[in-house]
């Protein structure tokens, strides 16, 4: 068993989740979106959000406009729609029972001295 | 010195050197080919290029630094290979595509890397794994042979076609074709063709001579697609027809085998006069094994090269579809119909190699034939033909199975002098087999009637005999003797019958009923027939003279 691999499976599911999450704040563009996911170590090479993005908006969840920027080239900014909305907050109710559950689990499964 | 290649990354123009170029090309081209099939191809590509953009514009903090490998290197480095995206789609299409490639199976392409006028010759050296220099000395050669050779490069080149891709070029080389070796190629490639970038970037070209070149290429290359346009359509729609047509024999082929369908349609004229092959099958053949035997060998025979339709029009269709060893298989098993069929026909033939005729002669005098003009009719018909059809119905073979006999609705009827004073009627059975005698009896084993009633004389239309004497040729020929002097009347329903009557008049059969004929010495004459005239004839009026020396022949018509 390949533990990077298993770490792999383990972020690929919650990342969607976390995408969601971050744009259902407020709208950011892809480099926003990297700094925060870096900064929790849940995504490992950059490249892997942006087919997820396009995914996430031909499925009707993301929508994007365009803002130029004076820094560099014009920034896709991407939000939420109504649908990704609700879609969200689905998932959001789905992961706290998850992780309560998750949370239990590992609880009850944890040797009592290092409680 | 390095040269340096400008790009345009989302609308931000960078200066490339070319390593670094090569580098950043390569890796945006796998990513494509990543995502070649996903809905998103291009939008993902663009937001990666944008993202490079910003990173390389972070990196270097000023547009108009010359960009090096290192940056690159960098950059790749945070964006991650494209085998580590973790992401779904990826795995979804990986092993579609490595199923969809030619695993090392070469394919003749123009290579477009090596060529001395449009790469013909370098791509059929790849092809044959030898130097080019081999095959472009063997068109020289063709040269001297008034000139084929350049008629059959010039085929060539419009015939095989560019090796535009990477996978093209694998596939050229006979090298497997997977990511990893498609990005080898792409590195090498760009190594040698050098900076093309599609975005806005410059073109570099070495030279006129290397322009014009492309130009006579890129014409080739349009009558080329031209015809493999045409032709690929044509040949699909062939395709579709070959299975169509194909397939459809084989399946009318098959039901008539299986024996659901009435294949044997016999004249069509009765309710049941329809049988199966099977039906059929046991009437002409001695055993089963030799109606199995036929029936297979007619089957490859007639089928085989039907399927040999179907299976092309299949590789029309879809070029990659070769079954190995088909076209052998079935040209064999055509052999072995072909001759299992000649080995059934000859057996059986035999079986109608002796022919034999029973003669029988009636006196009408003696079945109490009252001594006045002789009325002749037909019986009830078994077959149902209609009016219009009644004369040619003989020329239809038709046949019913009744309570184990075969009836056989097609009699001969004629009418010749008699040679003594007596009307007689001469019943020829006639049928064959592997010898006389055997002939001779399933001759007798005809049934034949007709009845005598007065002055009338009633035909049957149809003979029967035993099932078991089987379809070996059984046939009735009837004869009337009449002497010189008679009459007779041949009724309508005679029509069915009368085949071929010699008369004076010369009328044809189907119009000699409903009429009184006479036998007198010329032959049979027809009594009450219209008199008809001989089409035109010419009378002489005599010549006058018209002026000076003009002759006038007047003819007028009669």
């Amino acid at each position: 068993m390949n533990i990077e691999n298993s770490k792999a499976q383990l972020r690929k599911g919650i990342l969607e989740f976390c995408v969601l999450a971050l744009l259902q704040k407020e709208e950011a563009y892809p480099s926003d979106v990297l700094g925060s996911l870096k900064e929790v170590e849940l995504i490992v090479v950059e490249g892997t959000l942006y087919p997820l993005l396009s995914r996430l908006k031909n499925a009707g969840l993301l929508t994007y406009r365009w803002e130029e920027s004076k820094s560099g080239p014009p920034r896709k900014y991407y939000s939420l729609t109504e649908q990704g909305k609700t879609f969200y907050k689905e998932l959001a109710t789905s992961w706290e029972e998850l992780r309560d559950a998750v949370d239990k689990v590992i609880q009850d499964t944890k040797p009592p001295k290092e409680k | 010195m390095k040269k340096t290649v400008q790009v345009n990354l989302s609308g931000q123009v960078f200066t490339l050197d070319e390593d670094a170029y090569d580098l950043l090309s390569g890796y945006l081209k796998r990513i494509g080919r990543l995502y070649e099939r996903s809905a998103g191809k291009d939008e993902i590509l663009s937001d990666i290029e944008l993202r490079i953009a910003e990173l390389l514009l972070e990196r270097k903090g000023d547009v108009k630094a010359v960009v090096s490998t290192t940056d690159v290197q960098a950059v790749i480095e945070i964006m991650g290979n494209p085998e580590d995206f973790e992401d779904e789609e990826i795995e979804v299409d990986e092993p579609s595509y490595s199923s969809r490639s030619y695993e090392g199976q070469k394919r003749l392409f123009r290579d477009p890397d090596n060529p001395l006028i449009g790469g013909v010759c370098s791509g059929i050296a790849y092809y044959f794994g030898v130097d080019p220099i081999w095959i472009r000395l063997s068109f020289a050669v063709a040269l001297i042979f008034f000139g084929t050779g350049v008629l059959f490069y010039i085929i060539l080149w419009m015939i095989i076609p560019v090796a535009k891709t990477s996978a093209d070029k694998l596939s050229m080389r006979g090298k497997p074709v997977n990511i990893d070796s498609i990005g080898k190629t792409v590195e090498e490639e760009l190594n040698n063709i050098g900076a093309r970038f599609s975005k806005g970037g410059q073109n570099f070209t070495d030279g006129t001579g290397r322009k014009i070149e492309r130009g006579i290429d890129k014409f080739f290359n349009f009558m080329a697609e031209l015809f493999r346009g045409f032709f690929t359509v044509l040949g699909k729609v062939l395709g579709v027809a070959f299975i169509l047509i194909g397939v459809v024999t084989i399946v009318v082929l098959l039901t008539g085998v299986i024996g659901i369908a009435d294949i044997v349609h016999l004249g069509s004229h009765g309710w049941d006069s329809s049988y199966s092959i099977y039906e059929i099958g046991d009437l002409i053949f001695n055993s089963s094994e030799w109606f199995y035997l036929a029936v297979l060998g007619l089957f490859l025979f007639v089928g085989i090269p039907f399927l040999g339709l179907a299976y092309g029009g299949l590789v029309l269709l879809f070029p990659t579809v070769r079954v190995p060893y088909l076209g052998a298989s079935l040209m064999g098993l055509w052999f072995l119909g072909f001759f299992a069929g000649i080995t059934v026909v000859l057996n059986t033939a035999g079986e109608y190699s002796k022919e034999e005729t029973m003669t029988d002669r009636i006196t009408l005098d003696d079945l109490g034939l009252v001594s006045d003009t002789l009325i002749l009719e037909v019986g009830d018909d078994p077959f149902n033909i209609s009016e219009k059809r009644a004369y040619y119905a003989n020329n239809d073979f038709m046949m019913r199975i009744v309570d184990g006999r075969i009836m056989v609705g097609n009699i001969d009827f004629d009418v010749r002098a008699s040679k003594t004073s007596e009307v007689l009627i001469e019943v020829n059975r006639t049928a064959s087999a592997d010898s006389y005698e055997e002939a001779s009896v399933r001759a007798d084993s005809i049934k034949y009637s007709f009845t005598v009633d007065s002055n009338i004389v009633t035909f049957s239309p149809y003979f029967t005999y035993p099932e078991s004497q089987m379809l070996r040729g059984q046939d009735v020929e009837l004869v009337l003797r009449l002497p010189v002097g008679k009459t007779i009347y041949l009724s309508n329903d005679m029509k069915r019958i009368i085949d071929d009557i010699d008369n004076v008049q010369n009328i044809y059969d189907p119009r000699m009923v409903n009429h009184y004929w006479m036998m007198s010495e010329e032959g049979l004459t027809c009594l009450d027939c219209e008199e008809t005239k001989p089409k035109s004839s010419l009378k002489f009026e005599g010549v006058s003279e018209d002026g000076e020396l003009k002759v006038d022949i007047n003819l007028s018509e009669n």
